[in-house]
């Protein structure tokens, strides 16, 4: 993760969500923020339980992927200011965040399109993959 | 006749048991995919795309996350750029971010 921005070892803590928002505040164009924040989800697969999951990525491709994705998102919504992406790697616990996406517009509007398209294209274009690890030590790929 | 580095990632790294490998004697990419499936045949059994310097090649078909074939895996294709000394192939699994 040296280097890369967008990644993040291990959970991502609340607090670095709450400081990553207070920075945009000498951006006075910025009306509106809409923040994505997905967390692990302690499913249960036949009869074993999610504990965990382990995320491992491309590391050198995210950073082109994100730039490709930023592009495409500008060109769409005319109205965005700006948008961060933090991905985390590594064992990520069931009840804590793995993916935050901030976005930041003029108006509300185009803060909740731009930040749906912002996802979707995060599940389809970067190259992030995860196993599912469960209470009795055994895994699985999604 | 190139050397490529090669790239394994997700499931695909369970089959193989290490991260990078490298791929000799080369002249298409289809040399190079049909070298690392005699290695590691049950690559074979998941899907993956291909990227080339860290730029996917295209696929014709789009992938969707599961581990299961539903569409064939890329195969030797002359659209494919001839693979150069020192350039950098990853197989990539269906995505599975967030």
């Amino acid at each position: 993760m040296e280097g890369n921005k967008h990644l993040m070892q291990g959970p991502i803590p609340a607090a670095f969500i709450a400081e990553q928002i207070g920075r945009h505040s000498d951006k006075l164009n910025i009306g509106a923020h809409a923040f994505f924040l997905g967390q692990v989800r302690s499913d249960c697969v036949e009869g074993k339980t999610v504990t965990a999951i382990e995320y491992s990525a491309y590391e050198e491709m995210i950073l082109p992927v994100v730039k490709t994705l930023k592009e495409d998102l500008f060109n769409r919504f005319s109205d965005l200011v700006c948008l961060h992406i933090w991905h985390s790697i590594g064992v990520v616990k069931a009840g804590e965040a793995s993916l935050l996406v901030i976005i930041s517009t003029g108006h509300r509007k185009e803060a909740f399109q731009a930040l749906e398209a912002c996802v979707e294209l995060i599940k389809e274009k970067l190259p992030v993959w995860k196993k599912e690890l469960f209470s009795d030590g055994t895994a699985r790929w999604i | 006749m190139a050397t490529v580095k090669i790239l394994y990632f997700g499931s695909i790294r369970d089959i193989t048991g290490c991260s990078t490998d490298t791929v000799t004697d080369c002249s298409t990419i289809g040399e190079i995919l049909e070298q690392i499936i005699k290695r590691y045949p049950a690559i074979e059994g998941i899907r993956y795309q291909i990227s080339l310097n860290r730029q996917l090649l295209p696929h014709p078909a789009p992938q969707t996350s599961n581990l299961k074939p539903q569409t064939p895996n890329p195969k030797p294709d002359t659209r494919y750029p001839i693979p150069a000394d020192g350039d950098e192939i990853a197989l990539l699994p269906p995505f599975a971010g967030g």
